[in-house]
Order: C-alpha cells, then sequence, then structure tokens
C-alpha cells in the first residue's frame, strides 16, 4: 500500500504547487453491475484514491483500482467449415462464454463540494481507463480434420483471443461525510467499449461495462498548503 | 393478516421470476467455404444413342449420399516429357477411385517449370490443346458408368491411334486458399471447355498392354471445368 501511495504522490507531483490540500487513502466497495439481459450482477473492487484542492472546495482526483464483476452469461460460437481443393475437410468450432470480468482501472476526475465548502457532499465527474481486462468463464477451439481423422482441442479461460483487454468511459460519484476521515461513497460507470473482440463478418455478442458501486472512503493521509 | 400473506405471496413470486431467467441467447455465426472446382461433361458409350450427363464437383464428406470427389494435382515424369496431371478421385480410407484426369505437357523449350509465370503463360485463355501426347498436348481420361472400380479404368484420348478432340482455356485467375496443415496455398484456377474423343479402357487388353492403341471411342461434348494448379 505504501508503494501505490508512494506511486499516487508521484503521479501528482505535476500538480502545480498552487494547491492547497492533498489528501490520500483508500475505498473499498460492493459493486452491482448491470449484466447481460439486463440483470444486475455481483463485484467487489478497491481503491487508493489522492485528492488534490487547487480552489475552495473544488479540485481534481486521481484513482488506482482494481475490480472484479460477476454474473455475465454472454456467449458466442463459431462454426467455420472449409472444403480443400484436395477434398479434405477441415471443421473450426469456437466456443466462448464469459462469467466474469477483471480489471485494473485508473480515473482522473474533477470534484467539488456540493453547495459551499462546508457541506458534507462532494460531488466527482471524469474518465475511467481500465486496462488488463480479463475474463473468467470457458472458451474452447476445436479443429477437426478429415485428413486422418485429426482432432484438435484447446480449452483454456478466456483470454486475448476473444476479449478486449482495455476499456474507456465516464464516471459519476458523490462522497458524503460521515466522520472525520469516513466517506460514504457511491459511484456510476459506463464503459463505450464492447468487451468481445470485434468478430469478422458476423455481428457478435456485446458486453459492456455498467457498474453501479457504494462503499467507504477512508482518508489515510492528509496535508494543507503544499 | 391477508394482506400480509398476498404481500409476501407477491415478493416470493417476483422473486421466483428473477431467478428464473432465461439464458441469454447464444450468439451462432455459421460459415462454410468450397471451392469452384468442377467437372462437367456429357458422354456417349459405343451402341450408345442418348448422351449421358456427368458431374464432378467438389463437395463437403459425409452428409448425405453425397458422394466426395476430391481434385489432386501434381507433375509426373514421363517419356514425352514433363507434364502436370490433375486427377479427380474418389477417396476412401480402403481404396482410391480415379474418375477423370487431364495431363498438360510442358512446352519443350520451358526451363522453370510450373512456377506461377510458367503456369499462366502455358494457360493463357483462348489457347487450344488438342487432345494426344506430348509438348504443347494434353490427355484427357474419363472412367464412366461401368469402369468406376478402385483399379483405374479410365479411358483415355492418347488410346486412340489418331486422338481426336481439343481443350480451349477460358480464363484462369490466381486462387489461394488456406491448408490446416500445410499453410497457405497459392496456384492458378483455370477455367476451360473441352469435346472430342477417348479411346476406350479394355479391361482385358489395357493393363497387359504397354501401348494400348483401339479403335473404339467414348465420346465427349459439352465439357466444362474448373481446376486448380498450385504453383511450385
Amino acid at each position: 500500500m505504501k508503494q501505490l501511495t508512494a506511486l499516487l504522490l508521484l503521479l501528482l507531483g505535476s500538480v502545480p504547487v498552487v494547491a492547497q490540500s492533498f489528501s490520500a487513502g483508500l475505498s473499498p466497495r460492493l459493486m452491482a453491475p448491470i449484466v447481460t439481459d439486463a440483470t444486475i450482477g455481483q463485484g467487489w473492487g478497491a481503491a487508493v484514491w489522492s485528492r488534490v484542492e487547487l480552489d475552495d472546495g473544488k479540485g481534481l482526483a486521481l484513482q488506482l483500482g482494481w475490480q472484479e464483476i460477476r454474473g455475465y452469461n454472454s456467449a458466442v460460437e463459431i462454426l467455420d467449415t472449409r472444403v480443400l481443393p484436395e477434398g479434405n475437410t477441415w471443421w473450426l468450432e469456437e466456443t466462448a462464454r464469459l462469467k466474469r470480468l477483471q480489471m485494473w482501472l485508473i480515473d482522473l476526475s474533477f470534484w467539488q463540494q456540493a453547495w459551499n465548502e462546508n457541506s458534507p457532499l462532494t460531488l466527482e465527474a471524469g474518465m475511467r481507463y481500465s486496462f488488463g481486462v480479463t475474463g473468467t468463464g470457458n472458451y474452447q477451439f476445436r479443429n477437426i480434420y478429415s485428413i486422418g481423422g485429426a482432432t484438435t482441442v484447446s480449452r483454456r479461460g478466456l483470454g486475448e483471443e476473444v476479449l478486449r483487454g482495455h476499456d474507456l468511459g465516464i464516471r459519476i460519484a458523490g462522497y458524503y461525510k460521515l466522520q472525520e476521515r469516513l466517506s460514504l461513497e457511491a459511484e456510476a460507470y459506463q464503459g463505450f467499449l464492447n468487451q468481445w473482440e470485434n468478430f469478422e463478418g458476423f455481428a457478435g455478442p456485446t458486453t459492456y461495462v455498467t457498474t453501479f458501486s457504494i462503499g467507504l472512503a477512508l482518508r489515510l493521509y492528509q496535508t494543507k498548503s503544499l | 393478516m391477508r394482506s400480509l400473506l398476498y404481500t409476501t405471496s407477491l415478493i416470493l413470486s417476483l422473486a421466483m421470476a428473477w431467478s428464473c431467467q432465461q439464458e441469454p441467447e447464444l450468439i451462432v455465426h455459421e460459415s462454410s467455404y468450397i471451392p469452384p472446382l468442377y467437372t462437367q461433361l456429357e458422354y456417349r458409350d459405343t451402341g450408345q444413342i442418348d448422351y449421358s450427363a456427368q458431374e464432378f464437383r467438389l463437395s463437403l464428406p459425409f452428409i448425405g449420399d453425397t458422394y466426395n470427389y476430391g481434385w489432386y494435382d501434381g507433375p509426373v515424369t514421363t517419356a514425352e516429357g514433363p507434364a502436370m496431371q490433375i486427377n479427380i478421385v474418389h477417396d476412401t480410407n480402403w481404396f482410391v477411385t480415379y474418375l477423370f484426369g487431364v495431363r498438360f505437357w510442358a512446352d519443350s523449350e520451358e526451363e522453370s517449370l510450373w512456377t506461377a509465370g510458367h503456369l499462366k503463360n502455358m494457360f493463357e485463355p483462348g489457347r487450344v490443346f488438342l487432345f494426344g501426347q506430348g509438348p504443347g498436348r494434353v490427355d484427357l481420361s474419363f472412367a464412366h458408368e461401368g469402369r468406376i472400380t478402385h483399379v483405374d479404368q479410365r479411358s483415355r484420348a492418347s488410346y486412340l491411334e489418331e486422338p481426336e478432340g481439343q481443350l480451349q482455356i477460358v480464363s484462369t485467375e490466381d486462387y489461394s486458399y488456406l491448408h490446416p496443415i500445410e499453410g497457405h496455398i497459392e496456384g492458378l484456377l483455370v477455367h476451360c471447355t473441352f469435346e472430342g474423343k477417348l479411346g476406350l479402357y479394355d479391361p482385358a487388353l489395357t493393363p497387359v498392354t504397354e501401348h494400348f492403341k483401339t479403335d473404339a471411342a467414348l465420346t465427349l461434348k459439352n465439357g466444362t471445368a474448373a481446376f486448380l494448379v498450385t504453383y511450385e
């Protein structure tokens, strides 16, 4: 955790010295993702965050986190038959079913305290880039040759063959101050990229990351007048 | 109490309906590809009045009663010089049955045989190959009804004392496909027409006579074909 805090401090090194205050902490959260067919899935996440105040009651927030979303049930099956000029036949069967998504995320947001700088409510809006997106589910690639009846089958987890690996989207969040170092947070996120890779020649399944979450924001570090 | 029961039932029903959601639709994509290889012709045996039609088309094996035909091409060395042989066969795990074939002899002055340049030059659209053997000629072979066995019983243009007939190149195009073991295969797809006469295979004489010749002819007409010759 110290290393991550140090990394955030380093990332914020470019913030002008006009910043009035700096704070950093961590947030555990529970997620309610919208998964296939508008059903609600489950998930959890955690992030380290930092905020700088650039003017009274407003500033920038940076967040680095990890999350897992469960409940997807999206699937695709590709059947390809090729007859070769020698009269041999090659069947290709590829099936994939997505159950969970795991990803790293980095958020850059603008925050402002509602109404005035003494308000217990802080609102945030910004962009999120998710990376290292991996899926959990079933993936099978089967080749059948009529040449000697050879068959090769490979089964493994979902990987870069069918999943995109990154995401970009917008987020809005609200923080309500419960105590001096503890806030209740709520967040909504909408991803712009289909997490399935593009399939050539046909419309495959679509899975856009949409999440709602609630959590606690714990402030571990704070300094005034940077 | 009653309203509490109704409310509880309603909540339970909604919960059950929520948990009984159907699996999302599986997105299925099916595609298939069959190369445009075929041969079709009409033939007339000795003593036959009407012509019979015959067609060979590369097809999916093991589906219904469809006969699986394979196309094989490759260079051969003959007494008359280097040639390219294309055979249509029916291949099972036990037997290979030869059904149709064309053998083109390369022009005698050609040096870089069976390269893309050589094949495009050799199969120039409009060129006519006369039936027979030797440079610039084509020997056509065909196993008609009654000669389709696992022994090669094809009648051949070259079995006639005076070969009669011709094959004309209509058009050519570059063609490639992905072979799962050998990788990317490139060749020339040749479209042609043909007609003429073939010397009838004689089961009593042909296998034992080295230079078998006959006057009995199988007549072909309205022959068209598309075959592939892979580049060296």
